[in-house]
Parts: structure tokens; C-alpha cells; sequence
């Protein structure tokens, strides 16, 4: 096909919408399959000569003085404090301000019982992830018209690509092969005395329903890939390490190698289907100017939210709600009484330390937990959420939070009624959720278990957070065997076109606990593929 | 979400920085450094622009009135009043711990289970004994 039929219109064969893990994950097969599409993103990049703690955090900041990286000029680390709302603690690193920058402005939402999170940020939300990547099993993919099997091949690739930390182990069951992982993390000193209790006991926890094991994470232990290993240095949360995978990573090495062609500052809002081909309508955003793009196909990649929004722009939809599914999640802080007034961990991986799957008879599903150190976010995060007098919460600080662990507990978007997506006649999305239906009184078989692994707490201390900041969107455009409007053939094709293929979560028949991320980049990958037959044939 | 300090500059508030050594002082004893004072009043600024007008006044008031901040400062976030002393304090912590000579009240340097037990208890009792103190201070703090 020629490459510019125009001014400002462009024609390839296969186009990537957007830049997160599944347009990365997208761009990567269409690479293998020696295709090189273009990407169209917002892309917009961290900010340069960015402030970073060289080393270990604690070392580090025992000589400097910490304000630019923990808090910034812009005030943008007390966001949560100033604006007076729970945000998303990660996110509230100055260096991770890019990662939401003018989302809000780009994509306004008018939304209820939803705080929704989005990016067009070069790498998307996964630049702030917790690189938590598990493979989906057949249980995960219940209600989707594909098995674990069919992911399977891309999975392999993205974990040589990646370079995964794990073990086979309790959890192997429901993380499926571990096959070319690397050697799991070093433990915090907390967390190796929680799996040392589950082992003395595993047999009665399994029993209970409850599996504990090392996380699978996309954190190097060794040298990987000309990466170097975790420096168990606790500033995960602040700036980005080379150890630590984002998919910006292999976008640059796509980009570098002339495998990908990326155009960032171009917005897309709605395409147009022609008999031999389909147009891209976009926006450049510099200039306000519209632009085209043709192509054979487009591979649709930015986000549950933003997929949708295209897909009904597109329509010119303003009547249809579309279903979107959230992962329900509750934060549980732990404290281990025999850790209490210990010197805190200052070496150790400031992420998830243990995951932990639980099967309740309370709830009738599988939930998945990640249990993290909090050594990494600032202290000051955990003093307003103590109780007593303000230097007795700093005497808190110091004695308690070394012995602390906090689990994220999440459950299947199943359990939370969805809410429902729309476009609006300005433009504007809504988006009408519900509150967090999680009971914490069904919680207490599994705090009891966990008291038996010394890990103790109390139903006052756990928080339910806002319905969104889970930020796992998925199910606007679901696969069915058989799909309706808005929804999708098994190979990712949207009903009713010919040449749109979904590749983010936004295809995702349902929600499972597990996180979403690893599965929704080999799903992306089986997509593209779809597209690229499509495009060669048209080709 | 990112907020603008500039934004904040149009709304004077001579008194931050009293509110900041006052603050200091009561989390951490002693004058708190320059550099931190005037980080404390930008930011405080912006707080002060999110709240109405009459708790700005009341909290400023009944601060600087007081002769045990934290107290006070318990007792505002124990019966719900005043919510904008008790991010004062909490604004007053982020920021000293940006600083390296406050690391040691942020980060215990030694393990001991003893220690920590007996520090523990003796927060618990510190707050008891802050509690009536401060619930006594607010009644004197005039509403309005």
C-alpha cells in the first residue's frame, strides 16, 4: 500500500491505537510477523532531567533533602491531602504525574460511584504498574469464548520479553506454567516469616481455602536482557528502575530497531469504514488540526474506557450504556506483633512480596491477594491513617510500620454490579458505577487464617477503596461466540466491522480476580495477529 | 491530579507560618527550619483556599490560641471539627520528613521489642492524657 495518499492522510496496513501493554504487547507480534504498523498515541513522556534518589532510597536521603522527588515544586505529591480525596498513592509521585497528565482535559468524564483513572501517557498506566503478570488459567477465562491454551504461545514470548521473577509453587495451580521464570525476589524480613508460618501449615490453610506463594513479577532478580537485577534499593514508588518492566521499554526497542514507526500528539476520535480500507479521524493535538489515517486495520489499544468512547464515536452513539466491569478490592494492614519495634527493612523490594489466593464459601469465587511492604511510599502516608495524639502517631510510625504488611485483596468483577458507559452529545463520557459492595464481616474467615500465620488486624483498619481505583477496566466490548453489537468475534474483531480489532481489556468477556495485565498483553498479541491475516490479505 | 500553588497566592495568610512553628513545634518540638517554614506556607495557602472561609478563621484562631496544639489537634479530629487544623498537621508531617535531620523521627534505627512495646504504651497513655486536654481547650475555642 502507498504510504501517504494525502497532505495530512497516511495509509499502512495495520495501525495501533494507543501505546499501554496491550499496543505494546500488539506492536511486539506484528514485529515478530515482520509487519511494521504505526502507532498512534498522545504519548505523552515523563518530564526530563526528572529528580531521582541514587541508590538506596534510606541511604540516599540521609544527605539529601527529599522534597522534589517525594513531593515537587507543583505541590503534586500532596495532591491527596490539598484537593481532600483519596487518590491512587503510586500515582501521586512527582515522577509519576505524567502517567494521568491532562487525562482529564482529553477525556472528560462525567462519572457517579466511579472514579475512573485514565492515561495517554507514552506506555500508559503500566508506567505506574506494580508489574504483578500472571498468566490466565481456564478458571480465569470462565464466560470467554477462548482457553488458557489459546494464550498460551504469547505468553512464553512476553516472558522472555519481560523477564518474570517467580516460583512454582502453592500458587503454580492458578498461575499456570512457570516454565522460564527467573528465580523469585529476596524476601523482606516480614514476608519470609509469613511463608515460613504458611508452610508449617499449609496443609489446614489449603484446606481453608487459602494458597500463599511468591508473586510473579516483572522485576528482575538477575540480570536479564542487559538489565540489571533488583537493587532492593525501596524506590519503586518513586522513579523508574531498569529492573522494573514497563512496556515503555520495549515500545523504545521497537521504536529503535524500525520495527514500530510511533506518531505521538495524535489523538483518535472515530473511524469511518470503506469497502477497501478504513479511516482513522484524529486530532493533532498541537495544532487542533484534524487528520487521517488509512489502513487495512486498525487494532483498537487505548484502554477499556477509551476503546469504548472510540467505538461509540465512531457509531455516533449517544443512546447505548455499555457494560464496564471493575475488580472490587478491599486493603487490609496486617500488623506481625513479633516484628514491633523492629529497625525497618530499608533493603528490601518496595512491591508485592506474596500473593495469596483465596477460594471463600462466603463469596463463592476466587479472590487474589498481593501482600507488599510498605517501605517504599512516604511515612507521613501511614501517620493520618493512626489513631492516637500527633507524636504518639509519629511514635507509631517508627515502632509499628516496620511490622507491617498491607494486603490488596482483589475479587472478580462479577461481584460488583457493573457500571454502565455512555457517550454523551457533548462528548463527553458518563459513566454511572456503584459504591464497593464488599462486606468486610465476609472477610473474617480469611483474618482469622492469617492470624495464624501472625499476621494480625482489625475490621475498623480496612479500607474499602472508591470503585475505579482498582484500575482494572475491562468488558466495555466483550468476545462471545456468537457477538451482538458492541461486542466481539473470539478473534477480537468488533460485530459489524470488518477491519476493527479490539486488543485491550475492553474485550474481555469478564473479570477475573487475577490481574488483568499479563493476560490482556497475550490476548493483544492473539488479536493482532487476527488483524495482521486481515491486513496481508487486503495487502 | 496536580494542584497549582499559584492558584493560592491571591488568598494572603499571614498567619501560616506562625501555624507552622506552632505546628512544628507541637509534632516535633523547637523552631522548624526556614526552608521548611515557607513550604509549609505555600501549601498551607492552598489548604486554606479548599475550606470556607469562617473554619479558616476558627482554625487559625484557636491554634494560635492554644497552649497544646496537639492536644487541640486530637481532640478537632476526635469529635470531627475543625478537619482543616487536623491537614495542617498532616501537611506539617509530609513535609518535614522530606528532610534529612527529621529522618529519626520517622525511622527506627534499632530493634528492640521491648522498646518498641513500651513506647507503644506510652503513646497510648500520652493520648489519654491529650484527650480531656484538648476536648477542655476546644470549648474555649469561640464558635463563628
Amino acid at each position: 500500500m502507498a504510504d501517504v495518499i494525502g497532505r495530512d492522510s497516511v495509509e499502512r496496513e495495520i495501525i495501533i491505537v494507543g501505546s499501554g501493554a496491550a499496543g505494546t504487547a500488539a506492536a511486539l507480534q506484528l514485529a515478530r510477523l515482520g509487519l511494521r504498523p504505526l502507532m498512534l498515541d498522545v504519548g505523552i513522556r515523563p518530564r526530563e532531567n526528572a529528580p531521582r534518589a541514587e541508590g538506596n532510597l534510606y541511604e540516599w536521603h540521609k544527605h539529601h533533602d527529599s522534597f522534589e522527588l517525594h513531593i515537587g515544586d507543583d505541590l503534586h505529591g500532596l495532591s491527596d491531602l490539598l484537593t481532600g480525596e483519596a487518590g491512587i498513592a503510586k500515582l501521586n509521585a512527582p515522577n509519576a504525574a505524567f502517567v494521568v497528565q491532562d487525562a482529564v482535559a482529553l477525556s472528560p468524564i462525567d462519572a457517579t460511584d466511579f472514579d475512573a483513572i485514565q492515561s495517554f501517557a507514552f506506555g500508559g498506566l503500566a508506567n505506574a504498574w506494580g508489574a504483578g503478570l500472571y498468566r490466565f488459567v481456564d478458571a480465569d477465562l470462565e464466560g470467554f469464548p477462548i482457553r488458557a491454551a489459546d494464550l498460551a504461545p504469547y505468553a512464553d514470548v512476553l516472558t522472555r520479553e519481560i523477564g518474570i521473577s517467580g516460583a512454582d509453587d502453592d500458587l503454580t495451580p492458578f498461575f499456570g506454567d512457570a516454565s522460564g521464570l527467573l528465580p523469585p525476589l529476596r524476601l523482606s524480613h516480614n514476608a519470609a516469616q509469613v511463608l515460613a508460618r504458611y508452610q508449617r501449615a499449609r496443609h489446614k490453610l489449603r484446606e481453608r481455602g487459602i494458597f500463599l506463594g511468591r508473586p510473579r513479577v516483572g522485576a528482575l532478580s538477575v540480570p536479564y536482557d542487559s538489565r540489571p537485577a533488583v537493587d532492593y534499593s525501596n524506590t519503586e514508588f518513586w522513579q523508574d528502575q531498569p529492573y522494573l518492566y514497563t512496556p515503555a521499554l520495549t515500545l523504545k526497542k521497537l521504536i529503535a530497531s524500525g520495527h514500530l514507526d510511533y506518531r505521538p500528539g495524535v489523538m483518535v476520535q472515530r473511524w469511518e469504514e470503506l469497502p477497501d480500507r478504513i479511516v482513522l479521524h484524529a486530532i493533532v493535538l498541537s495544532t487542533g488540526e484534524p487528520v487521517q489515517f488509512s489502513c487495512g486495520a486498525v487494532v483498537l489499544a487505548a484502554g477499556a474506557i477509551g476503546t469504548a468512547k472510540i467505538v461509540l464515536c465512531s457509531a455516533k452513539d449517544y443512546a447505548t450504556a455499555l457494560r464496564l466491569l471493575e475488580n472490587p478490592a478491599v486493603q487490609i494492614p496486617f500488623v506481625l506483633p513479633t516484628s514491633i519495634g523492629r529497625c525497618l527493612d530499608t533493603h528490601c523490594f518496595g512491591l508485592t512480596q506474596l500473593n495469596l489466593i483465596w477460594q471463600p464459601s462466603t463469596y463463592g469465587c476466587t479472590a487474589q491477594g498481593s501482600i507488599l511492604e510498605i517501605t517504599s511510599p512516604m511515612r507521613a502516608e501511614f501517620y493520618g491513617r493512626f489513631p492516637l495524639a500527633a507524636r504518639a502517631n509519629l511514635t507509631l510510625v517508627r515502632e509499628m510500620l516496620p511490622a507491617m504488611l498491607v494486603m490488596q485483596l482483589f475479587f472478580p468483577g462479577a461481584i460488583q454490579p457493573a457500571a454502565q458507559l455512555s457517550l454523551l452529545q457533548n462528548g463527553r463520557l458518563s459513566i454511572r458505577g456503584h459504591p464497593n459492595v464488599l462486606g468486610v464481616r465476609k472477610l473474617a474467615p480469611l483474618l482469622a487464617a492469617m492470624r495464624s500465620l501472625g499476621m494480625w488486624t482489625h475490621a475498623l483498619l480496612i479500607y474499602k477503596p472508591k470503585t475505579g481505583h482498582a484500575i482494572h477496566y475491562a468488558g466495555t466490548l466483550p468476545m462471545h461466540e456468537s457477538p451482538g453489537r458492541y461486542e466481539c468475534y473470539p478473534d477480537g474483531r468488533l460485530a459489524g466491522s470488518k477491519r476493527v480489532y479490539i486488543a485491550d481489556s475492553a474485550c474481555f468477556s469478564a473479570l477475573p480476580a487475577k490481574n488483568m495485565s499479563f493476560g490482556m498483553m497475550c490476548n493483544a498479541m492473539r488479536v493482532a495477529e487476527a488483524a495482521a491475516r486481515l491486513a496481508t490479505e487486503c495487502a | 491530579m496536580s494542584v497549582d500553588p499559584m492558584s493560592a497566592a491571591s488568598h494572603p495568610c499571614f498567619l501560616c507560618e506562625a501555624e507552622g512553628r506552632k505546628i512544628y513545634a507541637a509534632l516535633f518540638g523547637g523552631e522548624p527550619p526556614p526552608v521548611l517554614l515557607a513550604r509549609f506556607a505555600t501549601a498551607a495557602k492552598i489548604l486554606n483556599s479548599t475550606a470556607p472561609q469562617a473554619e479558616v478563621d476558627r482554625s487559625t484562631r484557636a491554634l494560635l490560641a492554644s497552649f497544646d496544639p496537639e492536644a487541640l489537634e486530637l481532640a478537632v479530629r476526635l469529635t470531627r471539627q475543625l478537619p482543616l487544623l487536623t491537614r495542617k498537621f498532616r501537611l506539617m508531617v509530609y513535609l518535614a520528613e522530606t528532610l534529612p535531620e527529621n529522618q529519626v523521627y520517622f525511622i527506627n534505627g534499632r530493634s528492640s521489642l521491648l522498646r518498641g512495646l513500651i513506647n507503644i504504651a506510652g503513646a497510648v497513655l500520652r493520648t489519654a492524657w491529650k484527650l480531656p486536654l484538648g476536648l477542655w481547650q476546644l470549648r474555649r475555642v469561640p464558635r463563628g
